[in-house]
């Protein structure tokens, strides 16, 4: 316990610099706004502000995108509950019941109560992260090569069982994902591996200009394509957000069921707040007295899920930092700032960086603090924001994207390969593949060879050392199990499908 | 050509096809030009091979999926596709000869195409007020070295 106090300690030390603070407020600040809007979901929010990371210290650049990453979360429901449009995938559900709400005049309780589950749901994935990770991390000591490969095939299997689209797909996805990662030099033999002759490649694909290509430009082709709403967005005062004796009875349940779905889900590898949104939300109307409430303006229905996102978002921290596995491609971004700054992402990094992995954590409570207080006093503001026809917004963040990518290298070239990458995008798309496990494989691609590698050259390339070693043998059984599972319901389904319209 | 009505998801099949394609050649590329190896001490080639393997098998299995599953149609939305792609274009053809401002102001121009159209004052005052921020925040925030303006004439 004393362990703790210390380490909380030296995470607020780090955190509560003026430099870690500006850059927390900025991170949430920004991703409160970037969630807003349609059409930007987190992982562009996230790989857009990535390139100004390459100007920072490891601890500043992650503590600014992880605002981004749970401020998105926060900003994604304000759109939901005012406008009926998610401003990110995982805030869908908060327009079910969210949406009503506003349109019965109640558009300030259900901001305010999904503002007070988000700080909920985040502040239960924190203490989590805080109590768990240092015992996770020390456990994990002890994996070999051998058990961080069959980790990252099982992050692969579950990223693409979750992603949309069929598993073999996603799986697909992975791959390629995977050997793009094969880009540069060959760190066992020196080797300069698929470089085509162009010099910018010897070092491999830049993470910025493939994150940017394949979802900050390619999303806004999409977002563009959509026809403006119309919807016109009422104002919300400060006094309509007081929420009734009620409503606040009614909450409680809510908050507590959604925090432990939500964490649950966050530390699965490919899952993440948007299915942990939508657990919550059916688990409320399970067990709701009155399920003929929900879709008409329930506050469980706000609630639950809002809650649920927000844990399920720092929880998915835990399996990053403590075993380097992101299990999301907005994890993976996380891990490539690590790498970039030289930092070696795994079970020693608490051990060795304790400043950076506190400093994170405790940063993480200042900005939920900041959350709540963007969120409820300074409604109006965002209200304001949310009034700004997107269309004007479109090219401003392209020319961010563009500015962004080129400040890494001052290389025109970069900007070249995220117009190659925005095509491959729109392609993937066109051919109705999932783009996000892509990145999870480019990202894990390169750790996936090391241990591969180092495994078999420790068993003398016998390839059972992946099933006869305890561990590693069980997560490479409970991967197969959920690929078999997975083809065989989408089959299932499939068949009755057919039985149906025939 | 009565077999590719057959094809009940087309999009599958063609990205399938695609990736069997991209694959089969990674695969023979690999074996053409870096070592395999043994398992125990593996070449550069080996890692590539393997992944070209897997990737291969699992796009004959996308294709064969696409065969006997219905699909959806894509509706590609040509404005702002290429307005978005030509705007960065721009950028990375406009920003080391001509600077910031000016690849600001051309890429504002073009991609306002891409919704529906912004009128010319609009579009003006817009490229303007991104201009502005932009310099603001990277020039003289986080002091970034770009050239604000330049004439390579």
């Amino acid at each position: 316990m004393t362990d703790l106090f210390g380490n909380v300690l030296l995470g607020l030390s780090t955190a509560l610099t003026l430099t870690n603070l500006t850059f927390c407020l900025v991170g949430v600040f920004l991703g409160t706004l970037l969630g807003m809007i349609p059409g930007i979901g987190t992982l562009v929010a996230v790989s857009l502000l990535f390139p100004m990371t390459y100007h920072m210290d490891a601890t500043s650049a992650l503590v600014m995108l992880a605002g981004i990453y749970y401020g998105t979360a926060y900003g994604g429901s304000i759109a939901s509950i005012l406008l009926n449009l998610p401003g990110t995938p995982a805030n869908a559900v908060a327009c079910l019941d969210g949406y009503p709400m506003s349109n019965n005049g109640r558009a300030g309780v259900a901001l305010f109560m999904s503002a007070a589950g988000s700080f909920v749901g985040g502040s239960f994935g924190i203490l989590l992260m805080m109590l768990f990770s240092p015992v996770i991390a020390e456990n994990a000591l002890r994996f070999g090569a051998a058990e961080f490969f069959s980790l990252m095939l099982m992050g692969f299997v579950v990223a693409s069982t979750m992603s949309e689209g069929s598993t073999v797909k996603g799986l697909a996805s992975v791959m390629l994902g995977v050997s793009f990662g094969l880009v540069g030099t060959d760190l066992n033999s020196g080797i300069w591996r698929f470089g085509f002759g162009v010099l910018d490649l010897m070092d491999g694909i830049s993470l910025v200009a493939l994150a940017m290509g394949l979802f900050g430009v390619t999303e806004i082709v999409f977002a563009a394509s959509a026809k403006d709403s119309g919807k016109t967005v009422q104002d919300v005062s400060l006094r309509s957000m007081i929420p009734t004796r009620d409503d606040i009875r009614r909450s409680w349940g809510p908050m507590a069921r959604g925090s432990g779905i939500g964490a649950f889900f966050g530390t699965l590898p490919g899952t993440g707040g948007l299915i942990a949104s939508f657990v919550a939300y059916a688990v409320e109307k399970r067990v709701a007295k009155e399920p003929e409430r929900f879709g008409k303006g329930a506050i469980e229905g706000v609630v639950a899920p809002e809650t649920a996102n927000n844990a399920a978002d720092q929880a998915a921290f835990i399996p990053t930092m403590t075993l380097g596995i992101p299990g999301s491609a907005t994890m993976a971004i996380m891990l490539g700032v690590l790498m970039i700054n030289g930092i070696t992402p795994g079970p020693l990094l608490i051990k060795e960086q304790p400043e950076l992995f506190w400093g994170l954590v405790m940063s993480f409570w200042v900005g939920n603090i900041m959350l709540l207080l963007l969120n409820i006093p300074l409604i109006s503001l965002w209200v304001r924001i949310l009034k700004i026809p997107s269309k004007l917004l479109y090219p401003a963040v392209l020319v961010f994207v563009c500015i962004g990518v080129f400040s890494v290298n001052y290389s025109p070239t970069d900007i070249w390969l995220v117009l190659v990458f925005a095509v491959l995008g729109y392609v993937l798309r066109m051919l109705d593949f999932p783009v996000a496990p892509l990145i999870l494989g480019f990202v894990l691609g390169p750790m996936l060879e090391e241990n591969f590698r180092r495994a078999l050259l420790l068993s003398n390339g016998n390839p059972m050392t992946f099933f006869d070693r305890p561990i590693s043998g069980t997560i490479m059984v409970i991967s197969a199990a959920l690929l078999v599972w997975s083809i065989w319901s989408t089959a299932r389904r499939r068949r009755s499908r057919e039985q149906a319209t025939a | 050509m009565s077999w590719v009505s057959k094809i009940g998801d087309k999009r599958s099949f063609v990205g399938g096809a695609v990736l069997l394609i991209y694959s089969v050649s990674l695969v023979i590329y690999t074996l053409g030009n870096y070592q395999l190896g043994t398992l125990s001490y593996m070449g550069p080639g080996m890692f590539p091979v393997l992944i070209g393997g897997v990737l291969s098998l699992l796009s004959i299995f996308v294709i064969f999926n696409a065969i006997g599953s219905e699909g959806t149609e894509f509706h590609v939305d040509w404005r702002p596709l290429l307005s978005v792609l030509g705007s960065v274009a721009a950028f990375a053809l406009l920003i080391e000869p001509f600077g910031l401002i000016p690849s600001i102001i051309v890429m504002t121009a073009i991609s306002s195409f891409a919704a529906e159209r912004l009128g010319l004052r609009a579009t003006v005052l817009l490229a303007v007020a991104i201009a502005v921020l932009t310099v603001g925040i990277f020039h003289y925030g986080l002091k970034l070295r770009f050239e604000i303006i330049a004439w390579p004439f």
